[in-house]
Protein backbone atom coordinates (compact mmCIF):
# COMPACT_ATOMS: atom_id res chain seq x y z
CA UNK A 1 0.00 0.00 0.00
CA UNK A 2 1.44 3.40 -0.62
CA UNK A 3 0.36 4.46 2.54
CA UNK A 4 2.85 7.13 2.99
CA UNK A 5 3.37 8.77 -0.37
CA UNK A 6 4.56 12.52 -1.39
CA UNK A 7 1.21 12.97 -3.39
CA UNK A 8 -0.92 12.22 -0.44
CA UNK A 9 0.74 14.73 2.04
CA UNK A 10 1.02 17.28 -1.01
CA UNK A 11 -2.57 17.03 -2.04
CA UNK A 12 -3.57 17.10 1.86
CA UNK A 13 -1.67 19.95 2.93
CA UNK A 14 -2.83 21.80 -0.43
CA UNK A 15 -6.55 21.07 0.58
CA UNK A 16 -6.22 22.31 4.09
CA UNK A 17 -4.32 25.42 3.07
CA UNK A 18 -7.42 26.07 0.49
CA UNK A 19 -9.95 25.58 2.18
CA UNK A 20 -9.18 25.31 5.77
CA UNK A 21 -6.64 28.15 6.30
CA UNK A 22 -8.47 31.59 5.83
CA UNK A 23 -5.67 33.64 8.70
CA UNK A 24 -3.39 32.75 5.87
CA UNK A 25 -5.26 35.45 3.52
CA UNK A 26 -5.34 37.40 6.36
CA UNK A 27 -1.90 37.56 7.35
CA UNK A 28 -0.86 37.81 3.76
CA UNK A 29 -2.61 41.14 3.99
CA UNK A 30 -1.15 42.05 7.36
CA UNK A 31 2.33 41.73 5.82
CA UNK A 32 1.25 43.76 2.72
CA UNK A 33 -0.23 46.18 4.55
CA UNK A 34 3.29 46.29 7.31
CA UNK A 35 5.43 46.58 3.89
CA UNK A 36 3.76 49.75 3.06
CA UNK A 37 3.52 51.36 6.42
CA UNK A 38 7.09 50.87 7.20
CA UNK A 39 7.48 52.35 3.88
CA UNK A 40 5.51 55.30 4.62
CA UNK A 41 7.20 55.96 8.02
CA UNK A 42 10.59 55.01 7.11
CA UNK A 43 10.64 51.94 9.90
CA UNK A 44 9.95 54.41 12.58
CA UNK A 45 6.99 52.05 13.82
CA UNK A 46 8.80 49.21 13.09
CA UNK A 47 8.89 47.19 16.57
CA UNK A 48 5.23 47.72 17.24
CA UNK A 49 4.43 46.37 14.64
CA UNK A 50 6.35 43.62 14.91
CA UNK A 51 4.31 42.67 18.38
CA UNK A 52 1.45 43.59 17.04
CA UNK A 53 1.62 41.02 14.30
CA UNK A 54 2.87 38.35 16.14
CA UNK A 55 -0.04 38.17 18.41
CA UNK A 56 -2.65 38.26 15.54
CA UNK A 57 -1.08 36.08 13.31
CA UNK A 58 -0.16 33.43 16.07
CA UNK A 59 -3.64 33.61 17.41
CA UNK A 60 -5.40 32.82 14.27
CA UNK A 61 -4.22 29.75 13.58
CA UNK A 62 -5.64 29.05 16.99
CA UNK A 63 -8.44 30.48 17.21
CA UNK A 64 -9.84 30.65 13.23
CA UNK A 65 -8.41 27.61 11.65
CA UNK A 66 -8.13 25.30 14.63
CA UNK A 67 -11.80 24.02 14.52
CA UNK A 68 -11.45 23.42 10.47
CA UNK A 69 -8.25 22.10 10.72
CA UNK A 70 -9.40 19.70 13.71
CA UNK A 71 -12.34 18.31 11.62
CA UNK A 72 -9.77 17.04 8.94
CA UNK A 73 -7.38 15.46 10.61
CA UNK A 74 -10.49 13.98 12.41
CA UNK A 75 -11.45 13.17 9.09
CA UNK A 76 -8.51 11.28 8.20
CA UNK A 77 -7.75 9.18 11.02
CA UNK A 78 -11.64 8.14 10.90
CA UNK A 79 -10.96 6.68 7.18
CA UNK A 80 -7.56 5.48 8.17
CA UNK A 81 -4.62 7.59 7.48
CA UNK A 82 -1.45 6.87 8.81
CA UNK A 83 0.20 8.62 11.85
CA UNK A 84 2.78 9.09 9.76
CA UNK A 85 0.76 10.89 7.22
CA UNK A 86 -0.33 13.35 9.16
CA UNK A 87 2.73 13.99 11.18
CA UNK A 88 4.16 15.08 7.71
CA UNK A 89 1.06 17.06 6.44
CA UNK A 90 1.33 18.82 9.91
CA UNK A 91 4.61 19.81 9.72
CA UNK A 92 4.51 20.79 6.33
CA UNK A 93 1.27 22.68 7.08
CA UNK A 94 3.43 24.35 9.66
CA UNK A 95 6.30 24.85 7.49
CA UNK A 96 3.75 26.59 4.70
CA UNK A 97 2.63 28.89 8.09
CA UNK A 98 5.84 29.83 8.82
CA UNK A 99 6.98 31.18 5.72
CA UNK A 100 3.45 33.17 5.36
CA UNK A 101 4.13 33.82 9.18
CA UNK A 102 7.59 35.50 8.49
CA UNK A 103 6.60 37.63 5.70
CA UNK A 104 5.43 40.79 7.59
CA UNK A 105 8.83 40.45 9.78
CA UNK A 106 11.05 40.00 6.37
CA UNK A 107 9.45 42.78 4.81
CA UNK A 108 9.62 44.87 7.88
CA UNK A 109 13.45 44.07 8.90
CA UNK A 110 15.38 41.02 7.80
CA UNK A 111 17.23 40.61 11.09
CA UNK A 112 13.35 40.07 13.11
CA UNK A 113 13.15 36.92 11.02
CA UNK A 114 14.58 35.64 14.43
CA UNK A 115 10.83 36.56 15.93
CA UNK A 116 9.77 34.62 13.02
CA UNK A 117 10.96 31.77 13.57
CA UNK A 118 9.74 31.64 17.29
CA UNK A 119 6.39 32.14 16.01
CA UNK A 120 7.04 29.30 14.05
CA UNK A 121 7.83 26.90 16.84
CA UNK A 122 4.85 28.30 18.47
CA UNK A 123 2.64 27.19 15.46
CA UNK A 124 4.59 23.82 15.30
CA UNK A 125 4.11 22.98 18.66
CA UNK A 126 0.03 23.96 18.73
CA UNK A 127 -0.43 21.58 15.59
CA UNK A 128 1.52 18.75 17.22
CA UNK A 129 -0.35 18.78 20.38
CA UNK A 130 -3.53 19.15 18.30
CA UNK A 131 -2.50 15.88 16.39
CA UNK A 132 -2.24 14.30 19.17
CA UNK A 133 -5.83 15.69 20.96
CA UNK A 134 -7.10 14.48 17.71
CA UNK A 135 -5.92 10.88 17.79
CA UNK A 136 -6.77 10.73 21.43
CA UNK A 137 -10.43 11.81 20.99
CA UNK A 138 -11.50 10.79 17.27
CA UNK B 1 -14.67 -19.63 14.90
CA UNK B 2 -14.21 -18.40 11.56
CA UNK B 3 -18.23 -17.34 11.34
CA UNK B 4 -17.27 -15.04 14.12
CA UNK B 5 -16.01 -11.26 12.66
CA UNK B 6 -15.55 -9.26 15.95
CA UNK B 7 -14.79 -10.94 19.39
CA UNK B 8 -14.40 -8.61 23.10
CA UNK B 9 -13.25 -10.49 25.75
CA UNK B 10 -13.38 -8.92 29.19
CA UNK B 11 -13.19 -5.25 28.11
CA UNK B 12 -12.44 -2.49 30.67
CA UNK B 13 -12.20 1.11 29.59
CA UNK B 14 -12.12 4.30 32.15
CA UNK B 15 -11.06 8.04 31.37
CA UNK B 16 -9.78 10.02 33.39
CA UNK B 17 -11.80 12.98 34.46
CA UNK B 18 -10.08 15.38 37.01
CA UNK B 19 -8.12 13.68 39.49
CA UNK B 20 -10.32 10.46 39.44
CA UNK B 21 -11.10 7.52 36.76
CA UNK B 22 -14.64 7.15 35.48
CA UNK B 23 -15.46 3.46 34.19
CA UNK B 24 -17.23 3.72 30.92
CA UNK B 25 -17.16 -0.24 30.12
CA UNK B 26 -16.87 -3.05 32.69
CA UNK B 27 -16.52 -6.73 31.74
CA UNK B 28 -17.72 -6.62 28.29
CA UNK B 29 -17.88 -9.40 26.34
CA UNK B 30 -19.45 -9.77 22.83
CA UNK B 31 -19.69 -11.92 19.59
CA UNK B 32 -20.35 -10.56 16.14
CA UNK B 33 -20.95 -13.14 13.35
CA UNK B 34 -20.25 -11.99 9.75
CA UNK B 35 -22.98 -11.26 7.67
CA UNK B 36 -25.62 -9.44 10.87
CA UNK B 37 -27.05 -6.22 11.85
CA UNK B 38 -26.94 -5.80 14.94
CA UNK B 39 -28.18 -3.22 17.35
CA UNK B 40 -26.60 -2.01 20.66
CA UNK B 41 -29.23 0.51 22.40
CA UNK B 42 -28.73 1.97 25.59
CA UNK B 43 -29.21 5.75 27.17
CA UNK B 44 -26.39 9.08 26.34
CA UNK B 45 -23.26 7.97 28.48
CA UNK B 46 -23.89 4.37 28.99
CA UNK B 47 -20.70 3.73 27.02
CA UNK B 48 -22.00 2.95 23.31
CA UNK B 49 -19.76 5.34 21.34
CA UNK B 50 -16.87 3.84 23.49
CA UNK B 51 -17.62 0.42 21.99
CA UNK B 52 -17.50 1.18 18.82
CA UNK B 53 -14.58 3.32 19.04
CA UNK B 54 -12.65 0.78 21.15
CA UNK B 55 -13.96 -2.07 17.44
CA UNK B 56 -12.54 0.71 15.37
CA UNK B 57 -9.48 0.64 17.00
CA UNK B 58 -9.46 4.56 17.57
CA UNK B 59 -8.95 3.81 21.21
CA UNK B 60 -7.43 1.07 23.25
CA UNK B 61 -8.87 -0.89 26.18
CA UNK B 62 -7.38 -0.68 29.49
CA UNK B 63 -7.77 -4.28 29.77
CA UNK B 64 -9.36 -7.64 27.42
CA UNK B 65 -8.90 -8.29 24.34
CA UNK B 66 -10.23 -7.24 21.01
CA UNK B 67 -10.55 -9.57 17.99
CA UNK B 68 -11.38 -7.98 14.68
CA UNK B 69 -11.74 -10.09 11.81
CA UNK B 70 -8.57 -12.36 13.56
CA UNK B 71 -6.44 -9.33 14.37
CA UNK B 72 -6.22 -9.02 17.81
CA UNK B 73 -6.45 -5.05 17.61
CA UNK B 74 -4.45 -4.85 21.03
CA UNK B 75 -1.12 -6.39 19.00
CA UNK B 76 -1.10 -3.63 16.83
CA UNK B 77 0.88 -0.45 16.32
CA UNK B 78 -1.05 2.99 15.58
CA UNK B 79 0.00 2.19 11.85
CA UNK B 80 -1.58 -1.12 12.26
CA UNK B 81 -5.01 0.12 13.68
CA UNK B 82 -4.70 2.56 11.21
CA UNK B 83 -4.81 0.11 8.68
CA UNK B 84 -7.43 -1.72 9.96
CA UNK B 85 -9.57 1.19 9.53
CA UNK B 86 -8.56 1.64 6.27
CA UNK B 87 -9.43 -1.34 4.85
CA UNK B 88 -11.69 -3.74 7.73
CA UNK B 89 -13.40 -1.80 9.59
CA UNK B 90 -15.23 1.27 8.56
CA UNK B 91 -16.64 3.87 11.27
CA UNK B 92 -19.59 6.32 10.75
CA UNK B 93 -19.68 8.88 13.57
CA UNK B 94 -23.06 10.95 14.56
CA UNK B 95 -21.73 13.81 12.78
CA UNK B 96 -21.04 11.70 9.65
CA UNK B 97 -17.19 12.81 9.95
CA UNK B 98 -17.48 14.42 6.20
CA UNK B 99 -15.38 17.15 5.05
CA UNK B 100 -17.94 20.19 4.52
CA UNK B 101 -15.91 21.98 1.83
CA UNK B 102 -15.39 19.00 -0.49
CA UNK B 103 -17.84 16.98 -2.85
CA UNK B 104 -19.50 14.26 -2.46
CA UNK B 105 -17.36 12.21 -5.09
CA UNK B 106 -13.75 13.84 -3.02
CA UNK B 107 -15.45 12.68 0.00
CA UNK B 108 -16.03 9.28 -1.01
CA UNK B 109 -12.76 8.90 -2.90
CA UNK B 110 -9.93 9.87 0.03
CA UNK B 111 -10.15 6.88 1.44
CA UNK B 112 -9.05 4.95 -1.74
CA UNK B 113 -6.40 7.66 -2.28
CA UNK B 114 -5.14 6.41 0.99
CA UNK B 115 -4.94 3.08 0.12
CA UNK B 116 -3.22 3.45 -3.34
CA UNK B 117 -5.67 2.50 -5.89
CA UNK B 118 -5.30 3.68 -9.20
CA UNK B 119 -7.28 6.35 -10.47
CA UNK B 120 -9.28 4.23 -13.07
CA UNK B 121 -10.25 1.50 -10.32
CA UNK B 122 -11.01 4.49 -8.13
CA UNK B 123 -13.49 6.08 -10.55
CA UNK B 124 -15.22 2.72 -11.30
CA UNK B 125 -15.72 1.88 -7.24
CA UNK B 126 -17.05 5.77 -6.52
CA UNK B 127 -20.01 5.21 -9.23
CA UNK B 128 -20.83 1.98 -8.20
CA UNK B 129 -21.58 3.09 -4.79
CA UNK B 130 -22.96 6.11 -5.92
CA UNK B 131 -24.91 4.31 -7.91
CA UNK B 132 -26.18 1.61 -4.68
CA UNK B 133 -26.85 5.02 -2.46
CA UNK B 134 -28.51 6.80 -4.58
CA UNK B 135 -26.85 9.93 -5.26
CA UNK B 136 -25.66 9.98 -8.27
CA UNK B 137 -26.83 13.04 -9.37
CA UNK B 138 -25.40 15.05 -6.36
CA UNK B 139 -21.48 13.55 -7.31
CA UNK B 140 -20.07 16.91 -7.30
CA UNK B 141 -22.44 19.03 -4.76
CA UNK B 142 -20.59 20.00 -1.71
CA UNK B 143 -21.22 18.37 1.41
CA UNK B 144 -22.16 21.59 3.05
CA UNK B 145 -25.19 21.89 0.61
CA UNK B 146 -26.97 18.76 1.65
CA UNK B 147 -29.01 17.79 3.65
CA UNK B 148 -28.87 15.65 6.96
CA UNK B 149 -30.46 12.44 5.27
CA UNK B 150 -28.19 12.98 2.28
CA UNK B 151 -25.45 13.35 4.10
CA UNK B 152 -26.12 9.69 6.22
CA UNK B 153 -25.90 8.47 2.95
CA UNK B 154 -22.53 10.11 1.88
CA UNK B 155 -21.26 8.90 4.97
CA UNK B 156 -22.46 5.52 4.61
CA UNK B 157 -20.79 5.36 1.14
CA UNK B 158 -17.69 6.69 1.97
CA UNK B 159 -17.71 3.97 4.78
CA UNK B 160 -18.54 1.14 2.39
CA UNK B 161 -16.49 1.99 -1.01
CA UNK B 162 -13.50 0.41 1.26
CA UNK B 163 -15.69 -3.06 1.32
CA UNK B 164 -15.20 -3.22 5.01
CA UNK B 165 -16.07 -6.51 6.53
CA UNK B 166 -17.51 -4.17 9.40
CA UNK B 167 -19.58 -1.14 9.40
CA UNK B 168 -19.99 0.67 12.70
CA UNK B 169 -22.24 3.27 13.17
CA UNK B 170 -22.64 5.40 16.25
CA UNK B 171 -26.62 6.62 16.37
CA UNK B 172 -26.89 7.05 12.12
CA UNK B 173 -30.47 8.42 12.66
CA UNK B 174 -30.14 10.60 15.44
CA UNK B 175 -30.46 13.51 13.04
CA UNK B 176 -32.82 12.21 11.03
CA UNK B 177 -36.64 12.53 11.08
CA UNK B 178 -38.28 9.21 11.53
CA UNK B 179 -39.34 8.59 7.59
CA UNK B 180 -35.32 8.84 6.76
CA UNK B 181 -34.28 7.00 9.63
CA UNK B 182 -36.32 4.06 8.41
CA UNK B 183 -34.50 4.56 4.77
CA UNK B 184 -31.25 4.96 6.42
CA UNK B 185 -32.04 1.59 8.52
CA UNK B 186 -33.27 -0.09 5.33
CA UNK B 187 -30.22 0.62 3.53
CA UNK B 188 -28.08 -0.70 6.31
CA UNK B 189 -29.82 -4.23 5.76
CA UNK B 190 -29.42 -3.92 2.07
CA UNK B 191 -25.79 -3.85 2.83
CA UNK B 192 -25.94 -6.67 5.25
CA UNK B 193 -27.62 -8.55 2.70
CA UNK B 194 -25.74 -7.46 -0.85
CA UNK B 195 -21.89 -6.80 0.74
CA UNK B 196 -22.25 -10.02 3.85
CA UNK B 197 -20.91 -6.77 5.90
CA UNK B 198 -21.24 -7.21 9.53
CA UNK B 199 -23.08 -3.85 10.93
CA UNK B 200 -23.07 -2.86 14.61
CA UNK B 201 -25.44 0.19 14.93
CA UNK B 202 -25.44 1.73 18.49
CA UNK B 203 -28.64 3.65 18.68
CA UNK B 204 -30.85 5.27 21.89
CA UNK B 205 -34.18 4.92 19.64
CA UNK B 206 -35.69 1.29 20.22
CA UNK B 207 -37.59 1.16 17.02
CA UNK B 208 -34.62 1.02 15.40
CA UNK B 209 -34.37 -2.41 16.89
CA UNK B 210 -36.48 -3.59 14.69
CA UNK B 211 -34.60 -3.57 12.06
CA UNK B 212 -31.43 -5.93 13.30
CA UNK B 213 -31.11 -9.29 13.36
CA UNK B 214 -30.79 -9.01 17.30
CA UNK B 215 -29.67 -6.55 19.81
CA UNK B 216 -28.41 -6.16 23.08
CA UNK B 217 -28.42 -3.31 25.47
CA UNK B 218 -25.77 -1.18 27.02
CA UNK B 219 -26.19 0.03 30.63
CA UNK B 220 -23.61 1.86 32.88
CA UNK B 221 -21.24 0.39 31.01
CA UNK B 222 -22.35 -3.57 31.07
CA UNK B 223 -23.22 -5.16 27.96
CA UNK B 224 -26.08 -7.68 27.75
CA UNK B 225 -28.41 -9.11 25.20
CA UNK B 226 -31.89 -8.83 24.53
CA UNK B 227 -33.97 -11.19 23.98
CA UNK B 228 -36.91 -10.33 20.86
CA UNK B 229 -39.64 -10.09 23.58
CA UNK B 230 -37.99 -6.96 25.30
CA UNK B 231 -37.12 -5.35 22.31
Amino acid sequence: MSYISINNTLALVTYILRNECKSVYVTLLVAFTLGVLNYVTMGIVEHALLLIALIPTSASIINTDKERIIQVFRFLIIIGASPQLIKYAIFLLSLTYSVIFATPYVIINVSSFLMALIAVLVVYITLLSMYFRIARRS
Amino acid sequence: MLDLIVVLRDVWKSYRVGQSRVTVLRNVNARFKRGEIVGIHGPSGSGKTTLLKLIAGLERPDRGEIIVDGYNLNMLDDLGLAMIRNTIVSYIPQDYGLIEGLSVKDNIELPLLLSGMPSDERERKIDEILDYIGLREKNHVKVSRLSSGEKQRVAIARALVTTPSVLLADEPTANLDWRNAVRVAELFRSIRRDFKTTVIIVTHDPRLLDFMDRSMTIVSGTLKEISPTQV
